[in-house]
């Protein structure tokens, strides 16, 4: 979801076309589905769970970015 | 530092006014951001139909940008004419754009109705520099 702040600059990226419509598309359902359960999911899921979850999906994107890099 | 809330009697979220601006806000944010996600998803699907040639090599060339998207309204009135795709993703995020500019144009009429000339006068400068953010174009 885009907030007032960040509308400022998409704007600027989309009017300029800087904006590759094939990238952006799988990362906004993506981004808006993904908001939409999480918000419903975080009332009722322990919080040292939500940690767990959140430690996995962050060493697993740094993996990834190594890995890019070393290759 | 510890922030005391404020009196009941101050409360915004008591003002039934209020309340109800709030809730006009939460169905416009709501209901664009679905409609922009429909459109995009709907995009992509059209995207993929389209093209049997797109495969796993050639859809790199798409996603690194070096398929040229056309920039002309008679492209993308053939796109869209012609169900590609790729100007359905584009409304969609046009209209994920503009849903906070929706969202601060409301916020304006709404402090106008409470006579909060101020907060008029801030919210107004927001939308004119969100609005100067569409026309702004970089040097190269």
């Amino acid at each position: 979801m885009i907030g007032v702040t960040a509308a400022a600059s998409a704007a600027v990226y989309f009017t300029n076309g800087q904006i590759v419509p094939f990238i952006a598309a799988p990362v906004a359902c993506g981004v808006l589905v993904g908001a939409t359960l999480g918000s419903k999911l975080m009332g009722r899921t322990q919080v040292s769970i939500i940690r767990i979850l959140f430690v996995l999906v962050l060493a697993s994107a740094a993996v990834q970015m190594l890995w890019k890099g070393f290759q | 530092m510890t922030s005391t809330p404020p009196p009941p009697h101050l409360d915004p979220e008591d003002d039934p006014r209020t309340r109800r601006v709030e809730l006009i806000i939460s169905s416009v944010l709501r209901i664009g951001v679905w409609t922009s996600l429909l459109l995009i998803a709907a995009g992509t699907v059209l995207f993929l139909l389209h093209d049997s040639r797109i495969n796993g090599k050639n859809l790199a060339t798409y996603t690194a940008g070096m398929q040229p998207i056309g920039r002309t309204l008679q492209w993308f009135l053939h796109d869209l004419a012609s169900f590609q795709g790729t100007s359905l993703i584009l409304i969609g995020l046009f209209l994920l754009i503009a849903t906070p500019v929706l969202r601060v144009t409301i916020s304006i009429f709404a402090f106008a109705r409470q006579r909060d000339w101020l907060f008029v006068t801030l919210t107004a400068a927001v939308l004119v520099l969100l609005l100067i953010s569409f026309f702004l174009k970089n040097g190269t």
